[in-house]
Formats: structure tokens, C-alpha cells, sequence
């Protein structure tokens, strides 16, 4: 029976750790065994046998003593190696923090382990977080489970791999513009990323902070929201991070019929296979009941050039930590702090993350600031004012997540703007603020076709509960990749 | 907009040493970029209401209360270079001066 252990869902896992037909020693075996037999993924950067052994025993320990913490008591999360987590490594995926071992638990961390799950290895990400394929990994690229000469989307494509080839049932990533609703588009997975303030940062490596959320990767939509609730509490660690005061989930109405908002001017260019996917969903949310209204973004174009300005703004700003003094890389022989610097950070950074710093440097620069980032924050405004006026009309926004299935590898990789273009569909949610839910609604090309939805801030249920209505009528949940 | 691209200058603040072949290569790359980011600096937004800020309420701000913090062990671990349970760098001021 150990062997199908990985093919089982979070709260499937659950329900058998709480019977007792299933201990997390077996599982984690099980699933130690499996990763031994898919290295060629590339989705961890590392695994250590011992410790999540160790972690499993001590779950099995307190259910035996009828002490158990819960639903996730037990069962492996694998986290993106951008989280922290005491005495585990933390490289981002960049020789500029090899070695690294982080001091202290992230908020999501210190969540997680005291709802007793098992922190489950560092997985692959594009160097920082920036990319949209895994490929600018200094560890080498993250590779599709569906397809294994494909990217399984970035940054977050060692979580989506990992869960997508069932080398563990649920995953940690982070989202500035994409990195959690694309990978999961790419590799059949439900993902989301949370209204910005739901979710506590506090130990997430920084990227651009105004974008920047955790969030949670599953094989169907109840496990989503199992791990979604275990991360989203008050945090006074993060400043953004919404009080319980401020907590006040929005839920979808019972009296009317649920209404989907649909973009349709932002759907030029989407890949026929996507597309019909896309309209057979939609067609499936008709016949449901729901009431399908044209909305207009009009902003919405110039999303991504916002979010490449901002992003690459603040990342610059917030990479200027990495100077080989008290942490990362440093330069040896250096002849003094400025070359010692300049050097650190020329070897420590790859090429994505270099061109980005470079960008937002530019963009912050004097005589440039305003044409850019000052016209970047207003397009901003304007965007999130667009989305919000919408969501009064309707209880979600869909588009596809992505315009195509999953690419090669290297296929777009010397192309940053082609790559860039990848984020279309998902950046607004990040520069509204606004929850958003990627979903599997069927295939194109044998590749995953996933949807997108936008809600409400605090509306994660609205998305869970219209993702749901799709699941039970498909059998698109709790696939493992062949 | 991208034509005040002066590469050299952007690598100095952003305390990068490019190679020739990483100018070449960054300069085509952030010209091409920048020539997609042209329609946003040319958009007309003139009646927007303000520009984007993160709101965060008087409550989020908390207690100041002293708490744990990382030892200096902890700190150090990490450190690429230390002496004396201090973190060191290169000499930063000549001896004459």
C-alpha cells in the first residue's frame, strides 16, 4: 500500500494519520523513496532525510498520544527556498546565498509547525524569485512533470513539480506576479495567491514588497484552502499584515446566482488550445447557473510595463542588502568595501537578477523616476481602481492564467520580454492587491490548461468555493503526472 | 525614453562590474525592455486620483516591547568573515589618513 501513499490528497492523508491506518513515518518514507526516482525534476535544492524523519516520528508520537495539533499534523509541506526556516538552508536559488542557514523561522514556518506538519525540504525557484520557468536557478531549471523538456513555470517551480509529481501532497511558494498561479497552471495544480495583508511575509526573502505574497500549492482545492487557512493570521511582525480587526472574509452570496466577470478585450492573442479550454469552462459556469457579464479593463494593458517598473524598482532597492558584508556571497581579495562590494555582487547574482537590478535602477534613476516609476504608480492606481470597481459587479474575474501551455526549456529564456509576457494575465491581482486562484480546467497540447480567478480583497472563499463547483464536475483533481 | 540609457552609469549605482559582453548583452536587452515599458510613459493618466500607495492602518502598528533577538553566535554563522566575535571587512581607512 506504501506505494500509492503519494498519490493520496492532503485530506485524504489526514483522514487516514487520524484513523491510524496510515502513519507519517510511512508516508514519509514513501515519499522520501519517490523523490530518490525523480531527481531529474530538479525540484528540491535540498532534502534532508533525517530531519523530515525526525518530524514524522514526533507527529506519530503526539497522535498515539492522543495530543494531535490537527488536520496537517503530520503530513510534509515542501517550501519554497525563499521561506525561512531555522537551522534549514535558504539560498533562493542563488550562489549568493550558498550556504546560508537561516537564524530564525519565518511567520508561515513557525504556522506551520505548530499545526504539525512536516517542513518538507527547499525547493527549486528562479534565482529570487524572478522568472517565470525555474531556468534562472543557479541550481539548473525545475522541469515539468507533464513534460519533462518543459518548463514547469516560475519562480515557484519547484513547489509546483514536487506536487504535481506527487513527491509531496502540498507546497509552499510566494507570488509578486505570477510565481504561485502560473507554475500551477502549467503542472494541473490548484494554487493561490492571497489578498495582499492575509498572509504574513515575515521571514520571506524580499523581492518587490508591495507585490510580494506566500502561498499555498495543492492537487485539489480542498487541500488549497486547508493550507491557506493555516498561513493566514494576524502578524505583528509584518506591518502589512491585516489585524484580526481587519479580518473580515467576504463569502459568495447565496441569494442570486454567483456572476463571472469576463475580460474579454484582454483575451487577444491566447493559444487556441487555451482558449477552448477556457470557453468550455466558462460554457460549464453558464450551464451552472452563473451568470456570465462582459467587463472592461481599460487599464489593464499597461499592467505589465507597471509591474516590470515597480517590481524591478523595488527589488533593486531591496537587493542592495546583498554587499558581502554580514551575509551571502563575498569577494575574496578585495582591495577595499567598494570593490569588495562590487565584486561580491557581480559574482553572487545571476544574469536575470543582475538584468532586474540593473532596470529598476534605471527606472529609479534621476531624470528617469518620473517618466517611470512615478507614471508606474499612478497606472497602478488605476488598475486597482478598475478591478475594484468590476468586483462590485461581479463575484470573480476570469481570464486563463497563462495565454499558452507550458514552453521548452530555452525556449524564451534569451527573450526577457517574451518571458515577461508570461505574467499577463495574473499580474494585475498582485498590483491590486486582490486575491487570485489558479485552477486546472482541462488540457491542450497533453499540457495543463489552468483558469484564473480574481476576487474581492479577503475573498479567497468566493475563489474556493466557484474552483470547487468546476472540481466536482471533472476528474481534474488529484492527478499525479504520469 | 530608453535613448538616455547610459549603461555604465546604471551599473556604478547599482554596484554591478559588468563584463563587455554582459554591457553589450544588458544594454540591447533593457533598450528592448524599455521600448515595451514606451507606452506607459506616454500614457495619458493625468486624472488619476493619486499615485499607488501600500495602506496600512494606525493598528497595524504594534507595541514597542523588547523582544528576542538573534545572539551574536547566530549572527556571525552566516557572517563571510569574523574576528573577535565581530563581523570584518576590508580595511576602510588607511592607517596615514
Amino acid at each position: 500500500m506504501s506505494e500509492s501513499l503519494h498519490t493520496l490528497s492532503a485530506t485524504e492523508l489526514s483522514r487516514r494519520l487520524a484513523t491510524g491506518s496510515v502513519t507519517s513515518r510511512a508516508l514519509v518514507e514513501s515519499l522520501l523513496a519517490r523523490a530518490k526516482t525523480h531527481t531529474v525534476l530538479g525540484a528540491f535544492n535540498s532534502l534532508d532525510a533525517d530531519d523530515v524523519l525526525r518530524q514524522a516520528d514526533a507527529a506519530d508520537r503526539r497522535r498515539a498520544e492522543g495530543k494531535s495539533l490537527g488536520p496537517l499534523d503530520g503530513i510534509p509541506v515542501g517550501i519554497k527556498d525563499n521561506i525561512a526556516v531555522r537551522e534549514q538552508p535558504l539560498t533562493c536559488s542563488s550562489k549568493m546565498l550558498a550556504g546560508f542557514i537561516s537564524p530564525y523561522d519565518s511567520t508561515v514556518a513557525e504556522k506551520l509547525k505548530a499545526a504539525g506538519a512536516i517542513l518538507y525540504g527547499r525547493l527549486n525557484m528562479d534565482e529570487f524569485a524572478m522568472g517565470s520557468s525555474t531556468e534562472t536557478s543557479a541550481t539548473g531549471p525545475a522541469r515539468n512533470p507533464w513534460d519533462k523538456d518543459r518548463t514547469p513555470g516560475g519562480s515557484s517551480g519547484g513547489s509546483a513539480a514536487s506536487v504535481a509529481s506527487g513527491l509531496v501532497p502540498l507546497a509552499l511558494g510566494s507570488d509578486t506576479g505570477g510565481s504561485i498561479r502560473q507554475p500551477a497552471s502549467h503542472c494541473g495544480l490548484v494554487g493561490l495567491k492571497p489578498t495582499y495583508g492575509m498572509v504574513s511575509r515575515y521571514g520571506l526573502v524580499a523581492f518587490a514588497s508591495s507585490l510580494d505574497q506566500i502561498g499555498p500549492f495543492a492537487r485539489n482545492v480542498d487541500d488549497c484552502e486547508l493550507l491557506f487557512q493555516a498561513l493566514a493570521a494576524p502578524d505583528a511582525r509584518d506591518m502589512t499584515c491585516f489585524t484580526a480587526a481587519e479580518r473580515k472574509p467576504v463569502h459568495l452570496p447565496q441569494n442570486r446566482k454567483p456572476r463571472l466577470g469576463v475580460p474579454r478585450a484582454l483575451l487577444e492573442g491566447v493559444d487556441a488550445g487555451v482558449r477552448a479550454a477556457f470557453d468550455a469552462a466558462l460554457e460549464f459556469y453558464r450551464a451552472a447557473g452563473c451568470e456570465l457579464i462582459d467587463v472592461a479593463l481599460p487599464t489593464a494593458g499597461l499592467a505589465v510595463p507597471t509591474y516590470y517598473v515597480v517590481a524591478t524598482a523595488e527589488a533593486s532597492s531591496n537587493l542592495g542588502r546583498y554587499d558581502g558584508v554580514r551575509y551571502g556571497h563575498r569577494a575574496q581579495g578585495a582591495l577595499n568595501p567598494v570593490d569588495m562590494m562590487e565584486r561580491s555582487r557581480s559574482e553572487g547574482f545571476g544574469a536575470e537578477v543582475k538584468r532586474r537590478i540593473l532596470l529598476g535602477t534605471f527606472v529609479l534613476s534621476a531624470g528617469y523616476a518620473d517618466a517611470y516609476y512615478g507614471k508606474a504608480l499612478l497606472a497602478r492606481t488605476r488598475i486597482r481602481d478598475e478591478y475594484l470597481k468590476a468586483l462590485q459587479q461581479v463575484d470573480a474575474l476570469v481570464t486563463p492564467t497563462v495565454p499558452s501551455t507550458a514552453f521548452r526549456l530555452g525556449e524564451k529564456a534569451a527573450d526577457p520580454l517574451k518571458m515577461y509576457l508570461e505574467d499577463l494575465f495574473t499580474i494585475p491581482a498582485n498590483l491590486a492587491g486582490l486575491p487570485a486562484l489558479s485552477f486546472p480546467v482541462g488540457m491542450a497540447n497533453n499540457l495543463p490548461v489552468g483558469i484564473h480567478l480574481v476576487g474581492a480583497p479577503q475573498a479567497e472563499s468566493v475563489l474556493f468555493a466557484l474552483a470547487r463547483q468546476f472540481e466536482g464536475s471533472h476528474a481534474l483533481a488529484n492527478r499525479i503526472a504520469p | 525614453m530608453a535613448d538616455g540609457l547610459d549603461i555604465d552609469h546604471i551599473a556604478r549605482l547599482a554596484r554591478l562590474r559588468l563584463t563587455p559582453e554582459e554591457r553589450a548583452l544588458y544594454e540591447g536587452q533593457l533598450t528592448q525592455v524599455l521600448g515595451h515599458f514606451r507606452q506607459l510613459a506616454e500614457a495619458d493618466l493625468s486624472k488619476t486620483s493619486a499615485p499607488f500607495r501600500i495602506t496600512v492602518s494606525d493598528v497595524s502598528l504594534r507595541q514597542d516591547i523588547p523582544g528576542e533577538t538573534l545572539g551574536s553566535e547566530a549572527v556571525l554563522r552566516n557572517a563571510p568573515a569574523s574576528r573577535d566575535g565581530q563581523i570584518s571587512v576590508p580595511r576602510v581607512v588607511d592607517d596615514e589618513a
